[in-house]
């Protein structure tokens, strides 16, 4: 089923669910939709939205380096390719935090390399030092139409003021400033950095060799030079009685969503869509023509028009005594195959963590072995690895861990090369 | 609720994939072909490639398929055309090589799913629009769309595989 919504909007959204009807029963029911957030326009007419960036390096003793070297040289490569209209802030933090380049003076590539050159590693980690400074730095320079984003790199973990970042968060993301997080190397603390993400509608992003690092952050700042649409917020009203069980970003950057029905979804970049999977249970119906299950309503800050858009889609079924066959859209399915294995991983480390060791290690047993089936055996075998580390150690290994949570979410992503 | 046929877990009507092993679950085991994801879906070419190391079957030969993980080959003889797929109740038009016994619903098979006929010298396989494909050594065939086999080709009918060959002595 394919719902457009009406009108000429510069973006809509059009729903696939996983039935054409709902059954008559009286017990619950499960149902799937496949939510994609296309652009209208052709692209190419447009002129870029102006990019406010602050880019928060943590310079604590960890960082010393190669970490500390390329990150100095990403910055400054990013730096070399602002754009006139564009501003940047590189803040750098440890148990405080430092303005090197603000966003309200532009400073010519030398004299940053030459700042840069003057980061010192040393110190601990305290995020919200650098992330709120960060975020102040956006502050000043936003205004309607611009795109504002914190990428925030960190190697450590935070102690003690994790509940204050998350609340910033909070705040940036209702001032639509979106985070990017990323870890590098083993010590972070993944749960930490993809909740503060979450929250804002960003990414969190596993860097487990610091070569991968220049590119990774090459390729974000030149997707948001390039945003059709900020802030996409999909917020589903569910009929009373049906319960949103899960949500899940699917594309770009696959990422489990917060629980609650404010689904911050990030930046629609040119050249892709966004792309939702949402399961809905849905109690003991009676047969009826039409059955509304949800309404969604998606709204979107339209930076090149300084614009806000928003507009609603309700989602409504037949209900019907006996099943109709019918063909799964094969996107569709592959999405829930994918987030259902991305979801087992989640629950096996939530099981160790909570000492259900046994639990824990079918489970990552039973991801391996869906893993070889998918034509995954690399990522099958460090699962496998992790689970006997687990059997071992009662514990999973840093390293492993992030591995395999990171590994199985980026099946998910229809770009995925694999099988 | 159903119950997962892997790993016995209750889910709800409507699960796709069970969230304890992630394995297809399905409501009705007996009705509807079992949708499978579609990883590949770009790959889809109308004539499989020509591979000179395999010979042509003729329809002289004595034929056999062998589903994999199965020692029991099934013979192809006295008839000119045989339709594979699942026999079910209730079906107007039954298959003549009925696949259930080795998994077909799980595997993704189709009720009919694909039509072998003898034609002139050769053996060809045709797509009868199966839900989720047939394959000759991994490349899609067009629905409606003939292709040759050939001795020892690997025919995939969803994810049940197939061996086509000719037996030992058999020419």
């Amino acid at each position: 089923m394919t719902n457009p919504s009406s009108g000429q909007e510069p973006l809509y959204m059009e729903v696939h669910v996983s039935r054409p009807v709902l059954r008559a029963l009286d017990e619950p029911q499960v149902l799937y939709s496949l939510a994609t957030i296309r652009p209208t326009q052709q692209e190419g007419e447009n002129v870029p939205s102006p990019l406010n960036l602050s880019l928060v390096l943590d310079r604590s003793t960890s960082m010393t380096g190669e970490r500390l070297d390329t990150a100095r040289a990403s910055a400054e490569s990013i730096i070399s390719q602002l754009r006139p209209q564009d501003r940047i802030a590189i803040i750098t933090f440890s148990d405080r935090a430092e303005v090197l380049i603000s966003t309200e003076t532009i400073v010519p590539v030398a004299e940053a390399r030459q700042r840069l050159s003057l980061i010192q590693a040393s110190g601990g980690t305290e995020i919200y030092q650098g992330l709120s400074t960060g975020v102040n730095q956006l502050r000043q320079v936003r205004r309607p139409g611009t795109i504002d984003h914190v990428i925030l790199l960190t190697d450590g973990r935070t102690y003690g003021d994790e509940a204050a970042s998350l609340q910033l968060a909070e705040e940036a993301a209702q001032e639509g400033i979106e985070i990017t997080a990323m870890g590098i190397g083993e010590e972070w603390n993944d749960i930490f950095l993809d909740s503060l993400a979450t929250k804002t509608g960003g990414q969190a992003v596993y860097i487990d060799n610091i070569a991968s690092l220049g590119p990774f952050l090459q390729q974000k700042f030149l997707g948001l030079g390039q945003v059709n649409a900020d802030q996409v917020v999909v917020e589903v009203e569910t009929t009373p009685g049906v319960t949103l069980q899960s949500s899940f970003r699917v594309n770009p950057a696959p990422m489990p969503l917060h629980e609650g029905h404010m689904l911050r979804l990030g930046s629609l970049f040119a050249g892709n869509n966004i792309t939702l999977l949402m399961e809905y249970l849905i109690p003991p119906v009676s047969q009826m023509d039409s059955y509304e299950i949800s309404r969604l309503h998606l709204s979107a800050h339209l930076a090149k028009k300084s614009t806000n858009l928003r507009t609603v889609l309700s989602l409504s079924l037949p209900v019907v005594p006996e099943p109709v066959p019918a063909p799964i859209p094969g996107s569709l399915l592959t999405a829930v195959r994918n987030v259902t294995l991305a979801r087992l991983e989640e629950k096996a480390l939530q099981d160790a963590q909570t000492g259900h060791l046994n639990l824990a290690t079918t489970r990552m047993d039973r991801l391996a072995t869906r893993l070889f089936e998918m034509g995954e055996p690399d990522l099958a075998n460090t699962v496998l690895s992790e689970s006997s580390t687990l059997h071992r150690s009662h514990a999973f290994s840093e390293k492993g861990k992030k591995a395999v949570k990171y590994g199985t979410r980026s099946l998910v992503d229809p770009k995925h090369g694999g099988t | 609720m159903i119950t997962c046929h892997v790993c016995q877990t209750s889910v709800y009507f409507g699960t796709l994939f069970c969230p304890e092993c992630c394995a297809r679950v399905s409501e009705d085991a007996s009705s509807l072909t079992n949708s499978l994801p579609m990883d590949k879906v770009d790959e889809i070419i109308a004539e499989k490639p020509s591979d000179s190391s395999r010979s042509p079957l003729h329809s002289g030969d004595s034929i056999f398929l062998r589903v994999a993980g199965n020692n029991v080959g099934i013979p192809l003889f006295g008839q000119q055309e045989y339709i594979l797929g699942r026999a079910e109740k209730g079906q107007a038009v039954i298959p003549d090589i009925d696949l259930n016994k080795f998994g077909a619903h799980e595997k993704g098979v189709s009720r009919l799913h694909c039509h072998l006929r003898f034609e002139g010298e050769s053996l060809l396989a045709i797509d009868l629009g199966s839900a989720n494909g047939t394959f000759i050594n991994d490349i899609r065939v067009l629905p409606e769309h003939p292709a040759t086999l050939s001795d020892g080709d690997i025919l995939r009918l969803g994810n049940l595989v197939i061996e086509v060959s000719r037996q030992a002595g058999g020419q």
